[in-house]
């Protein structure tokens, strides 16, 4: 599937702008899910001229998300979602600046009941500035 | 692996994942009640086990285990289907 076939996937987010980090998904299948997002000059979490390194757990969360609402399917309400935390998360960038693009893929890893754990990674000129795993609850 | 070694295997796990004091992990060691893990804790628990038995786990019975032997029991059972060339269970994602 192309980005534009993949415009509803965003839509069907529980998030919106500003707070919604990601700019379009990419590619999506059953288990795995590669977005976009830009840091732009208005970027809603921009301190200082940029913006922590810490924010790869936000995105790697809400590309989860977006791999739950592809999942659902087209036209299926939003359903809330949470993320719990990560027990593993490296981070090789000391800020995210102003013109960066983030690729960001995430795949699942296990999940039972309401709970699930994924897996992803942030690149930036296709170098890996991020990799670790999320934990997550639905409903 | 020997019932032994999935105990050492799954004390490591329990030990360094959790702080938990491995002197204080036995067989008989109720997860929950007695270790104090909650169940995004079992989540984590599940995932490090699948490295170990090359499977993924299935929800239903994961959801059931209770025990430190409860989890030998589990490991050893999916070794065995692992060698066995049993297909995977489907994972359960939140919807």
């Amino acid at each position: 599937m192309t980005a534009e076939d993949l415009g509803w996937v965003l839509d069907g987010m529980p998030h919106r702008p500003p707070m919604r980090l990601i700019d379009e998904v990419l590619e999506a299948d059953g288990k795995q899910l590669v977005a976009r997002a830009r840091i732009g000059d208005g970027h809603v979490l921009l301190r200082e001229g940029g913006v922590s390194p810490v924010a790869a757990i936000e995105l790697l969360a809400q590309a989860a998300a977006a791999l739950m609402v592809w999942r659902a399917g087209r036209g299926a309400p939003p359903a809330p979602g949470y993320l719990l935390g990560t027990r593993k998360l490296e981070m090789h960038a000391e800020r995210f600046a102003p013109g960066d693009e983030l690729l960001i893929r995430v795949a699942e890893v296990w999940g039972t009941g309401p709970l699930a754990q994924f897996e992803g990674e942030l690149l930036r000129d296709g170098c890996v500035v991020a990799r670790g795993s999320i934990n997550v609850a639905a409903g | 692996m020997t019932r032994d070694e999935i105990l050492q295997t799954i004390v490591e796990i329990l030990s360094e994942s959790f702080e938990l004091d491995p002197e204080e992990i036995t067989r008989e060691s109720k997860l929950y009640e007695e270790l104090g893990l909650d169940s995004i804790d079992a989540v984590d628990i599940f995932v490090q086990l699948r490295e170990v038995t090359g499977r993924r786990p299935d929800p239903q019975v994961a959801r059931a285990i209770r025990t430190v032997d409860e989890l030998i029991t589990f490991v050893e059972s999916e070794l065995a289907a692992k060698a066995a060339g049993l297909p995977e269970p489907d994972t359960e994602l939140p919807e």
